[in-house]
């Protein structure tokens, strides 16, 4: 049962998203058959050090969404302070539910159920928008975001025409 | 013509295919997988993605990115780096005439290397128009080498960002693109240029079709700035003002001639039945050119722009981060000349269309200034002006200039959007 509800809730979204696109991303499968698998491209959001970007993310959901939050990870090289360097993205709302045992995030801050695509890609813009270098996913970028920010902007700058060049 | 490949559905009917590249793509992969074995260079995995792409869909590889492969986990042993001679000699060597752009990331280019290069872009046969050269760290004498092959090379487009070869470098660099005919766009960013170099930039600002500049990150500062755009300032002014005069002349000769012209009419009346039947005839057997004009339009679609001009023109000019600011002794005066001579381009040059100065505190008056400037361009009906300013200055101040000059907005945005969907 738990299958064929997180099925029908993605395929809902996904309808949803072609019909009305929203701005600042844009949203399809990565394999038409496997319904958990999403790949999204984020536009990056203007006035932010992203401008002009276009990130290539996958997003895997769990079986039991939307009971446990998807994975999101950038397929395009991004630096971030709360992108792992593997491209894994960190942000409270992609955390399991429940509460965090360092203390550093409440149990509204992270995952529940009715957070959608939307809402996580919003999260998400306004990451890249406001990194926040206080619990980083990528140490080095953290560090270089408080510290050099002229070599950080580089970085970012790099990032972004790359993620031209492969569209 | 008309033969069309049968699996081409109706959105990809634009696509062609390029004659031998599978072949062409096929050889150019052969020799530099050899040469990548004699020289001991890690092939560039771009490369070689894009071009097995290439020959899948029969389409030359137009532009090459080069660069270093990710760094190996710990633990593994290092490997052999990606060397830009050995990918510079096989397209030598195999002769692969087809690449327009040259983009290379992140690679310590040796002083030969660079020559290397720019022996081959001295070569007409290789149509390179864009070479972007970006964190290479490239030492002064090295850009000296490369600017004196612009002359005779086929570039419209220099990026040098991140490469810190300071104001040598650039002096060197604008000896070189003096009197160019060809390059449009330079870009230098971070590239520890101080106030010294704008009066290199400005010269080839003036002397050469240079008119788009990307000066992020340096720090050229008030002086650099004004020393940059004074003649071009001064050109421009009087150039408006030669337009503003010829335009009144025009107007009272407009006036003049519409006085003759109705005394003409009154003539010319009598002979119309005549001139008419004339024309319908004309008109008739113009049709069918017509038509043959629309065709070829319909498949040129764009019109070849007009070939660029050299002279005092600046078309954009990013200047983000660049200490344009009243901060220092004596700074003050600097910055109002400065800021007056920004507001002179502004306000009088019809071909600005872009100018940055974002991450720059240039303060209240200032940025009144450009304000004021920005309402007597629209006054004077030059065209728009996309610009960009700091947020630290007054509310208003900042939202009029926002209203006047319509923000920077990068292209392409639009487009892209509808491709992704799957």
């Amino acid at each position: 049962m738990a299958v064929a509800q997180s099925v029908l809730l993605l395929r809902k979204q996904l309808a949803e998203l072609r019909r009305h696109p929203v701005d600042g991303f844009s949203a399809g499968l990565v394999d038409e058959d496997n319904i958990f698998k999403w790949e999204v491209i984020i536009i990056g959001p203007a006035d932010s050090l992203y401008d002009g970007g276009y990130f290539k993310a996958h997003l895997t959901f769990p079986q039991d969404y939307p009971q446990r939050p998807p994975k999101m990870k950038f397929i395009s090289e991004t630096w971030h302070p709360n992108v792992g360097v593997d491209g894994s993205v960190c942000i409270s709302i992609l955390h399991e539910p429940g509460d965090d045992k360092y203390g550093y995030e409440t149990a509204a801050e992270r995952w529940l159920p009715v957070h959608t695509v939307e809402t996580i890609m919003v999260s998400v813009i306004s990451m890249l928008c406001d990194p926040n270098d206080e619990s980083p996913a990528n140490v080095d970028a953290a560090k270089q975001f408080r510290e050099d920010m002229q070599k950080f902007k580089k970085n970012v700058a790099r990032c972004v025409r790359k993620s031209q060049e492969e569209l | 013509m008309g033969k069309k490949k049968e699996k081409d559905g109706p959105k990809r009917k634009s696509i062609k295919f390029d004659v031998n590249a599978d072949i062409d793509l096929t050889r150019y992969l052969k020799v530099y997988n050899v040469q990548c074995l004699n020289d001991g260079s890690l092939p560039c995995s771009w490369l070689l993605n894009a071009m097995k792409n290439g020959i899948e869909h029969r389409k030359y590889l137009r532009k090459f990115i080069v660069e270093p492969a990710p760094s190996p986990p710990e633990g593994i042993p290092p490997q052999p780096p990606v060397l830009l001679d050995t990918i510079v000699n096989t397209i030598r060597k195999a002769h692969y005439i087809h690449i327009n752009e040259l983009v290379v990331w992140d690679l310590e280019l040796q002083h030969k290397t660079l020559a290397n290069i720019s022996l081959l872009i001295e070569k007409g046969i290789y149509p390179i128009t864009r070479l972007e050269l970006m964190d290479c760290d490239i030492l002064y004498y090295s850009v000296e080498r490369l600017a004196r092959t612009f002359k005779v090379s086929n570039l419209t487009e220099v990026n040098l960002d991140y490469n810190e070869f300071g104001d040598e470098g650039c002096s060197r660099l604008c000896a070189g693109c003096k009197n160019n005919k060809t390059i449009i766009t330079l870009s230098l960013c971070y590239c520890a240029l101080t106030s010294a170099s704008g009066i290199y930039l400005g010269e080839i600002a003036y002397n050469s079709t240079i008119r788009e500049f990307y000066l992020d990150g340096n720090k050229i500062e008030c002086r650099g700035v004004s020393d940059m755009l004074r003649a071009i300032a001064i050109a421009a002014e009087d150039e408006h003002m030669k337009k503003i005069e010829e335009d009144r002349l025009k107007a009272l000769m407009i006036a003049e001639g519409a006085l003759e012209a109705t005394d003409k009419n009154v003539t010319s009346q009598l002979g119309t039945t005549d001139a008419s039947g004339g024309e319908t005839d004309g008109a008739a057997s113009d049709t069918p050119k017509k038509k043959k004009k629309k065709k070829k339009k319909g498949k040129k679609a764009k019109k070849e722009p007009d070939p660029p001009v050299v002279g005092p023109y600046i078309y954009k000019l990013h200047l983000a981060e660049n200490g344009i600011d009243p901060y220092c002794q004596g700074r003050m005066e600097e910055l109002l000349t400065c800021i007056g001579i920004i507001s002179r381009t502004i306000m009088h040059s019809s071909c600005f269309c872009e100018l940055d100065l974002e991450d720059n505190a240039i303060g209240n008056l200032a940025a009144r200034e450009i304000m004021e400037a920005l309402v007597r361009r629209k006054e004077g009906d030059l065209p728009g002006l996309k610009m960009k300013t700091t947020a630290e200055i007054q509310k208003d101040t900042f939202a009029a200039i926002v209203k006047l000059a319509s923000g920077l907005k990068k292209k392409k945005k639009k487009g892209k959007k509808k491709k992704k969907k799957k």
